[in-house]
C-alpha cells in the first residue's frame, strides 16, 4: 500500500550508490523481501518504473527474493554499467 | 562494462535512522512509547480515552495521527492530556520524522507517550517510529480472521487488544479462533480482551502498561 514511498526510498539509495561507484546506468536491483514486509511485488514494480523514469536507474529490473520469517526489506545488490 | 555492486542496505534506512534516534532519546528520558495500530474505527481513540481515565498518576502525552482533521486530538484534549495532532494528508502511515517533529513541538517529556497511528492494519507496521512497543487494536466487529489476513502486523505486536467486547454476543467473533491465528505469527505478546465502552477487562491491560513503564525505568539504570 505504501509501495510508492518505498520506490522513492529505493531510488534515492540506488542513485547515490551508483554515483559512488561511478556507474552511468543501473541495469537490475535485487531486493530481499521479508515475508512480513507486506510488499506487493506488482505494486512495487509499477511504482518503481514510474519513480525511476528519467534517471540513471530508468528501466532497471527489480528482482524480489522472498525471505521467510523476516519483516526486513534489504537491497542486496545491483548490476550497473560503468 | 557491467559490474555487480553488493549493497546489503535496508530499504527503509532513512526512516529507520530517525526511528533509532527517537528510540535512543525516549530511552534516555525513561519514556514508555506505545504505537497504537488498528483499522479505521477499531476503537483506538476510545481505548486511549478509557486508559487515560485510569492512569492519572502518570504524566501522559498523545501524538494523534490521522490523514485529515483534528477530531481525535480534540477528544483527547478534553481529558486535559497534552496532545498534538499529526496529519499526513493522504499518507497511510506515520513515519519516524513526523513523530520526531511532533514530539519536539510538544516540548514535554511524559512517562508515557501514546502515538495513535493512521487507521490502517497494513502500512503502519512497516514504519518504525522509535516506539518501545506496538499495540495492535482490533475490535470484535471486524471478525476473528484478522491475524490470518494481516500476519505482518500481528507478528510485530508487543501487545494486542481485542476491543468492543460488549458487542461480542452480537457477532460471530471467536476469541479462540483469533488466538489460534495470532499465536501462529506471534508466540509472546499478551492479548487483552476489553470493552472501552463498559470498562470490562481493562485491568490486565492497565497492569501491563504499568509494568512496561517500570521496566523502561529500571532498564535505564
Ligand atoms: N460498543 C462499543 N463501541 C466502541 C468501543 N470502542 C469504540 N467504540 C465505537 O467505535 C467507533 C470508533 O471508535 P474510535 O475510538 O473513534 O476508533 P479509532 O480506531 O480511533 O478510529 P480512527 O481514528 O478513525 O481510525 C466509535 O463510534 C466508538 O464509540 C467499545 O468498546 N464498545
Ligand atoms: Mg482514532
Amino acid at each position: 500500500m505504501h509501495e510508492a514511498a518505498l520506490a522513492l526510498s529505493l531510488l534515492s539509495i540506488v542513485l547515490k550508490e551508483a554515483e559512488t561507484v561511478g556507474a552511468n546506468r543501473v541495469l537490475s536491483i535485487t531486493v530481499q523481501a521479508g515475508e512480513y514486509a507486506a510488499i506487493n511485488e506488482y505494486a512495487l514494480t509499477f511504482a518503481w518504473e514510474i519513480a525511476a523514469k528519467g534517471t540513471a536507474a530508468a528501466g532497471a529490473q527489480l528482482l524480489l527474493q522472498a525471505y521467510p520469517g523476516s519483516r526486513d526489506l534489504i537491497i542486496e545488490s545491483m548490476e550497473v554499467q560503468k | 562494462m557491467n559490474a555487480e555492486v553488493r549493497l546489503m542496505k535496508n530499504m527503509l534506512e532513512a526512516n529507520d535512522q530517525v526511528a533509532a534516534n527517537n528510540r535512543d532519546f525516549f530511552a534516555s528520558q525513561d519514556m514508555l512509547v506505545l504505537n497504537l495500530i488498528g483499522s479505521p474505527g477499531a476503537g483506538k481513540t476510545t481505548l486511549l480515552l478509557a486508559t487515560l481515565d485510569q492512569i492519572d498518576d502518570y504524566n501522559v502525552a498523545v501524538l494523534q495521527g490521522d490523514i485529515e482533521t483534528n477530531i481525535d486530538a480534540q477528544r483527547v484534549a478534553q481529558t486535559g492530556t497534552p496532545v498534538l495532532q499529526l496529519n499526513t494528508h493522504g499518507a497511510c502511515h506515520l513515519d519516524a520524522r513526523l513523530v520526531q517533529q511532533g514530539f519536539q513541538e510538544m516540548s514535554i517529556t511524559p512517562d508515557i507517550l501514546f502515538i495513535e497511528n493512521i487507521g490502517n492494519l497494513v502500512c503502519p507496521a512497516q514504519f518504525d517510529l522509535g516506539e518501545t512497543a506496538k499495540v495492535v487494536v482490533v475490535s470484535v466487529t471486524e471478525g476473528d480472521d484478522k491475524p490470518y489476513k494481516y500476519p505482518a502486523t500481528f507478528h510485530c505486536a508487543g501487545a494486542v487488544i481485542i476491543t468492543k467486547l460488549d458487542l461480542l454476543e452480537h457477532t460471530d467473533f471467536s476469541i479462540d479462533r483469533f488466538l489460534d491465528g495470532f499465536r501462529a505469527v506471534n508466540k509472546v505478546a499478551p492479548c487483552f480482551p476489553v470493552s472501552a465502552r463498559t470498562g470490562q477487562g481493562l485491568r490486565p491491560w492497565l497492569a501491563w502498561l504499568k509494568e512496561q513503564c517500570s521496566k523502561v525505568k529500571t532498564e535505564a539504570v
